[in-house]
């Protein structure tokens, strides 16, 4: 172009686009007396048109999209950091104290065996995790407590003394046991209820997608039929219907 | 049902609105993709590529009126994404496939509609890609498309200015594409 018009201004004028009306006036009135805007406009509005003999296709994409679900298991399962961070602590605490208390814990021969002891010569106790009777127990701490501190101890008074101690930890470790049994019998019963509910869940939105396709699919036949209704040329839907009404029928509608 | 409601009921927790926008905008994407990349196979994947982007997205469109420009931008990288990817596997080039497969300069007489409309789709599909890629996309959203320059400029990120320029320049391109093709308006016509 050897004029003072923009090729954007050639542009805008083009697809009447972007311009105020006085413009596309001016415009106008510069491309009727310029024949070098006129050729470039020509030229540019048929290879548009060219473009124009593309038409859009249809994808048929069936796409359905479905609500994101929250996953109920690492819900269950995870905990805030301090959560754990608290169970270690105490664990740690536990481990420190009986280690100061010179206890051993063992698993021999399908039951538990604990000790405890303050001299290394003390022959050591062993006592089967068996369940005992609570008041025997009860019995041996009031008898200990009872007894006059300020009486130098003997060798008896300690071996009583650890065995109270060692019965006592016998009694908190199958306390513990039952209560950690309880929480996973507790914990598996929650998992097992929300595996259910997350089941249902999953079935509901499956039945929904489904439900969501059928009518897509209802609505693009629909559309087909009615495409091939407006594409179809008259003579041969005539044809059809005379086809039809000289007595033929599909198959499937004979009785 | 305007785009901006749509996705404020989706944000609200109503997927349904989302496969309303994706019944809405499946042809035009389709059709983007479909131009840009020219294999209607891959342009399928891409647009579902495209959606299922969108529907992990959607939540951080912060200016639901600029919906329109947003999908095209999710488009566009998808494209540019298979683009990149295919860029690594293959090592032909487009000038190649120019000299190759140029069509023929013959008088072609069509059999039929159908044939009619897929060489012409097939030309047009081939003439496209011989643009420069700017170029391309700018002449898809501008013709095909419909967008405005404005829309095409926010999608982009480009000035409006560079826009129409680069919209100039390809349809020069185009023209000189067709004229060494031989091919005419009147090809492109075809009646019954």
């Amino acid at each position: 172009m050897n004029c003072e018009i923009s090729k954007e201004q050639i542009v805008e004028y083009l697809y009447n686009d972007d311009l105020w009306p006085q413009d596309r006036e001016q415009l106008q009135t510069h491309i009727a007396n310029c024949p070098s805007c006129q050729q470039t406009l020509t030229e540019l509005q048929a290879t548009s048109n060219m473009l124009k003999a593309w038409p859009n296709e249809s994808p048929n994409l069936n796409m359905v999209f479905v609500e994101d679900r929250q996953s109920i298991i690492p819900k269950t399962f995870t905990r805030h950091p301090w959560y754990w961070a608290s169970g270690i602590a105490a664990a740690l605490a536990t481990i420190f104290a009986l280690s100061f208390l010179n206890f051993e814990f063992a698993y021999r021969n399908g039951t538990f065996h604990a000790s405890l002891g303050f001299q290394s010569n003390t022959p050591q106790v062993t006592a089967s995790a068996e369940p005992e009777p609570p008041d025997e127990v009860e019995e041996i701490i009031y008898e200990v407590t009872t007894n006059d501190l300020k009486t130098p101890a003997t060798q008896a008074d300690l071996l009583i003394y650890q065995q109270t101690t060692l019965a006592l930890a016998e009694r908190l470790i199958r306390e513990s046991e039952m209560r950690q049994r309880d929480d996973i019998n507790s914990t598996f019963i929650h998992l097992i209820r929300d595996l259910e509910q997350q089941r249902q869940q999953d079935l509901q939105q499956v039945n929904r997608g489904m439900n969501a396709l059928y009518t897509r699919s209802v609505q693009n036949y629909e559309d087909l039929q009615e495409q091939w209704i407006q594409k179809t040329p008259v003579f041969v839907k005539t044809e059809i219907a005379d086809t039809l009404s000289t007595g033929f029928r599909p198959a499937v509608y004979r009785k | 049902m305007t785009d901006a409601k749509l996705l404020t009921q989706f944000n609200a927790g109503q997927t349904q609105a989302f496969n309303i926008l994706v019944k809405r905008w499946e042809c035009p994407i389709y059709n983007f993709i479909l131009r840009y990349i020219g294999d209607a196979d891959e342009a399928r994947d891409l647009c579902q590529k495209t959606f299922i982007r969108a529907y992990r997205n959607l939540s951080k469109l912060r200016e639901p009126d600029k919906f329109t420009a947003w999908i095209y931008q999710i488009a566009l990288n998808t494209c540019k994404d298979e683009t990149r990817r295919r860029s690594h596997l293959s090592f032909n080039t487009l000038q190649e496939t120019d000299e190759t497969t140029l069509p023929s300069t013959a008088p072609i007489t069509y059999p039929d509609a159908l044939a009619h409309q897929q060489s012409v789709r097939d030309l047009l599909n081939r003439a496209l890609q011989t643009l420069p890629e700017e170029q391309r996309v700018v002449i898809i959203m501008k013709e095909y498309q419909g967008l405005k320059f404005t829309e095409i400029a926010d999608t982009l990120k480009t000035p409006v200015n560079t826009i129409k320029s680069r919209l100039y320049y390809g349809l020069s391109a185009l023209k000189k594409t067709f004229d060494q093709w031989h091919i005419t308006e009147d090809m492109m016509r075809y009646e019954l």
